[in-house]
C-alpha cells in the first residue's frame, strides 16, 4: 500500500499490546489500513477484535495498560504528514479535535454531567481557536477605542478592556463562541439550539446527546471523524436519524469517516469501503459492493452467512473468539475455519491485493 | 446569558431537604448562632483599647475562681480570668482554627490527590507513600512534635493540624479522581484536545470533589476538639489566650471542688465545656445536613 495523494490517514503495521496480570494481550497485530479523503470506511468485527483500540491509536489515546509496540500512524495535517505514535502530548493536543475527532459509543457517559452541553462544545472551539477568537475580539475593541471621540468615554473603554471583572474582551469572546456553537447546533438539526446550549446532559434524550457529542467532535472542522458504534445504544428510529445526519455531514463537509460497528446492515447502508477485522488482525479489505457480492476470506463469508434471514436456518460461526493472551499460531482464524490447511497453523498470512482495492489475508488465494 | 432556572430549582430542593430534617435545622441554627457570636464578639465582650482582643482580661491575682456574679456573668476562673469574655472570644478562636485548618487541609489534599490520581504511575506511588508515612504516626503525637518544633501558639496549632490532617483528604480525593478519570467524558475531552490542566479543573474536579467537601464539613468539629485537646495539654495557646481548650485546662485543679462541696467551682469547667460540646455537635449535625444535600445517592431519597 503506497501513500496515495488522497489518503488522509494511514495505519501501518500497528502492534498494540496490553500488559495485564493474566499476561500480555496481543490486542492488535500488524494492522494496516488507510482512509481516503471524503470516504466512509467501515470497520467490522466481533467484540474484542481490536476495532476500537485501533481507532483510538490514531489519537494515541490507547488506554492503560495498553501500549503501542510498533507500527506507524500517519495523519495528513496542514503541515503535511505527521506520525502520531511518536508525538508528545503537547503536540498531540493540536491534532486531537483539530484533525481527528472521535464520537463514542455511549452518548450518556461521553458528556460531563456537571457542565452545560453548550460549554462542552465551546471547549473544543476554545482549545483550538481560542487565540483567534481572542485576537479578533481585541481588534474589535481596539477599533472601538480608536473611533471614540469623547475623551472620557474613550478612557472608560480602555479601562473596561483591561479590568479583570468587567473584561469586555472576555465577554466578547464568550458571545462569539456561543454564537458559533448555536449555529453548529442548528446544523446538527437540533431543535431550539439557544435553549439547548444551557441545558445539562441529563435533560436531553439519547439522540439529542449523541447530536451534542457529534457537534463536539465536529466543532473545529476536523478532516477525519472516527465513529465508534455511535448508534449502538439508541433505538431504531433515532439510529436512522443519526445515520442520516452522519451521511449528510459527510457529504457537506467532505469528511473522511472511520465507522466502527458490528452491524453489517449499517455498513451496507453507509460505507464506501470495508475493513473486516478478526482477533486483532485485518482479514479482508474491499469496496462495499465487492465485499457483499464476492467475499473472499472464509471469516467474511461466515460473517455474511450469519446474518439472520427469513426462511433460512440460522447459522453461526463455530467455536469462540480466541483468547488474545495466547492467540492461535499462524492465521488466527484457523481453529474455526473450514478451509484450514497445514500452512494456516504455522504461518501468518499477509494482506495481498487480489483485485484492485480488494485485499485479503488468506493462504487460499496464495499463488 | 445562562439560564438560572435549573440552579434555582435545585437550590429550592436543597432547602426543602434541609427543612425536612429537624436535626439539620438544629445544626444550622447552632452554627449560625456561633458564627453570629464570633462576628459580634467585639460588641458582646468589648476588648480594652490597645490590648490584643484575644487576651482575656484578668482581674486580680487570686487563684480561687469566683462564681457567677453581676460583674462576671459566667464567673471567673483560676487567676481571675473573665470566663464570659474568654468563652465569647474562644468561639472566635475555635471558628478560626476550624476554618483555617479545613481550608489548608483541603487545598493540600485536593492538589496532591488530583496529581497523584490523574498522573498515576511513579508520581502516584511517591505521593501516596508520603501520605502513608504521615498516616503511620499518631495524629496527636505528630501534632505535638510539630508544635514543640515551631513553638506554642494558636498559629502553630493550625499549622500542625494542617500538616497532620491532609493525608486523609489526599487519599479520598485520589480515590475519587481514579473513579472519574476512567469516565468516557474525560476520554472525550482528551480526544477533543483539552490540556491536562483543563481536564483536571473542568472535568475531574467538579465530579470528584463532593465526598471531600462533605468530609471536610463533618470534620470541622473534630478539628476544634483536637485543637482543644492540644490546648488542654498545654501545647495550644499561650497563657491568657481566649481559647476554650485552655479555659478547660485551667479548671483542671478545681474539678474536685471543696471538701463537702464538690460542685463549688462547677462553672469553671461546665461553661467552656458546654461551649465546645454544642459547637462540635452543631458542626457534626451540619455535616450530616451537607451530606444529605450534596451526596447524589441520598439526595433524592
Amino acid at each position: 500500500m503506497n501513500m496515495e495523494d488522497d489518503v488522509i490517514l494511514q495505519i501501518k503495521d500497528l502492534v498494540i499490546r496490553f500488559y495485564t496480570y493474566e499476561g500480555v494481550v496481543k490486542a492488535v497485530e500488524n494492522v494496516s489500513m488507510f482512509l481516503r479523503r471524503g470516504e466512509i470506511l467501515g470497520i467490522v468485527g466481533e467484540t474484542g477484535c481490536g476495532k476500537t483500540i485501533t481507532s483510538l491509536s490514531t489519537l494515541k489515546l490507547v488506554p492503560h495498560p495498553g501500549r503501542i509496540e510498533g507500527g506507524e500512524v500517519y495523519v495528513k495535517t496542514d503541515d503535511g504528514l505527521v506520525e502520531v505514535t511518536k508525538m508528545d502530548e503537547r503536540s498531540l493536543e493540536g491534532i486531537r479535535g483539530r484533525y481527528i475527532s472521535i464520537v463514542f459509543q455511549e452518548p450518556g457517559s461521553a458528556l460531563n454531567p456537571l457542565m452545560r452541553v453548550g460549554d462542552q462544545i465551546a471547549e473544543s472551539l476554545l482549545t483550538h481557536r481560542g487565540s483567534d477568537y481572542y485576537s479578533r475580539a481585541l481588534k474589535i475593541i481596539d477599533n472601538e477605542i480608536k473611533m471614540e471621540k469623547g475623551l472620557l468615554k474613550r478612557w472608560r473603554l480602555m479601562v473596561e478592556r483591561k479590568l479583570p471583572l468587567i473584561n469586555r474582551v472576555k465577554k466578547l469572546v464568550k458571545n462569539e463562541v456561543r454564537r458559533d456553537v448555536i449555529s453548529l447546533l442548528k446544523n446538527m438539526g437540533m431543535p431550539d439550539p439557544e435553549k439547548v446550549y444551557d441545558m445539562y446532559p441529563h435533560q436531553l434524550s439519547g439522540g439529542m446527546k449523541q447530536r451534542i457529542v457529534i457537534a463536539m467532535a465536529l466543532a473545529c472542522n476536523p478532516s477525519i471523524l472516527i465513529a465508534d458504534e455511535p448508534t449502538t445504544n439508541l433505538d431504531v428510529t433515532i439510529e436512522a436519524q443519526i445515520l442520516e445526519l452522519i451521511k449528510n455531514l459527510q457529504s457537506i463537509l467532505n469528511l473522511s469517516i472511520m465507522y466502527i460497528t458490528h452491524d453489517l446492515g449499517i455498513i451496507a447502508e453507509l460505507a464506501h469501503r470495508v475493513v473486516v477485522m478478526y482477533a486483532g488482525s485485518v482479514c479482508e479489505v474491499a469496496e462495499v459492493h465487492e465485499l457483499f457480492k464476492n467475499p473472499l476470506h472464509p471469516y467474511t463469508k461466515a460473517l455474511l452467512e450469519s446474518i439472520p434471514r427469513p426462511n433460512k436456518p440460522f447459522k453461526s460461526i463455530l467455536g469462540t473468539i480466541p483468547n488474545l493472551v495466547n492467540p492461535p499460531s499462524g492465521c488466527r482464524f484457523h481453529p474455526r475455519c473450514s478451509h484450514a490447511m497445514e500452512n494456516c497453523r504455522n504461518k501468518v498470512p499477509k494482506l495481498m491485493e487480489l483485485e484492485k482495492d480488494h485485499y485479503v489475508a488468506c493462504f487460499l488465494y496464495e499463488r | 446569558m445562562g439560564s438560572l432556572k435549573p440552579i434555582i430549582s435545585e437550590l429550592k430542593f436543597t432547602f426543602k431537604r434541609i427543612r425536612q430534617s429537624p436535626l439539620s435545622i438544629a445544626g444550622l441554627i447552632i452554627i449560625m448562632f456561633y458564627v453570629a457570636l464570633a462576628i459580634a464578639a467585639p460588641i458582646l465582650a468589648p476588648p480594652q483599647p490597645d490590648r490584643d482582643p484575644y487576651i482575656i482580661p484578668n482581674y486580680g491575682i487570686s487563684p480561687i475562681p469566683q462564681p457567677p456574679s453581676s460583674q462576671f456573668i459566667f464567673g471567673t476562673t483560676e487567676g481571675q480570668y473573665d470566663l464570659y469574655y474568654g468563652c465569647i472570644w474562644g468561639v472566635r478562636t475555635a471558628l478560626r482554627t476550624g476554618i483555617m485548618v479545613t481550608i489548608g487541609v483541603l487545598i493540600i489534599g485536593i492538589v496532591i490527590g488530583c496529581i497523584a490520581g490523574y498522573y498515576g504511575g511513579k508520581i502516584d506511588e511517591i505521593f501516596m507513600r508520603i501520605t502513608d508515612i504521615f498516616y503511620a504516626v499518631p495524629t496527636l503525637v505528630l501534632a505535638m512534635a510539630i508544635i514543640v518544633l515551631f513553638g506554642v501558639g494558636i498559629d502553630n496549632v493550625i499549622k500542625a493540624m494542617i500538616i497532620t490532617g491532609w493525608p486523609t483528604y489526599a487519599r479520598l480525593m485520589r480515590g475519587e479522581v481514579l473513579r472519574v478519570k476512567n469516565e468516557d467524558y474525560v476520554l472525550a475531552a482528551r480526544a477533543v484536545g483539552c490540556s491536562d490542566y483543563r481536564i483536571i479543573t473542568k472535568h475531574i474536579l467538579p465530579n470528584a470533589i463532593y465526598p471531600v467537601i462533605i468530609m471536610a464539613t463533618m470534620n470541622i468539629g473534630n478539628i476544634v476538639l483536637a485543637a482543644s485537646a492540644l490546648s488542654f495539654l498545654g501545647l495550644g495557646s499561650p497563657r491568657g489566650y481566649a481559647d476554650l481548650g485552655w479555659l478547660i485546662s485551667l479548671s483542671r485543679n478545681w474539678i474536685l471542688g471543696l471538701p463537702g462541696n464538690p460542685f463549688a467551682f462547677w462553672h469553671t469547667y461546665t461553661i467552656p465545656g458546654l461551649f465546645i460540646f454544642t459547637f462540635v455537635l452543631g458542626w457534626n449535625l451540619l455535616g450530616d445536613a451537607f451530606r444529605d444535600m450534596l451526596d447524589p445517592l441520598i439526595r433524592r431519597r
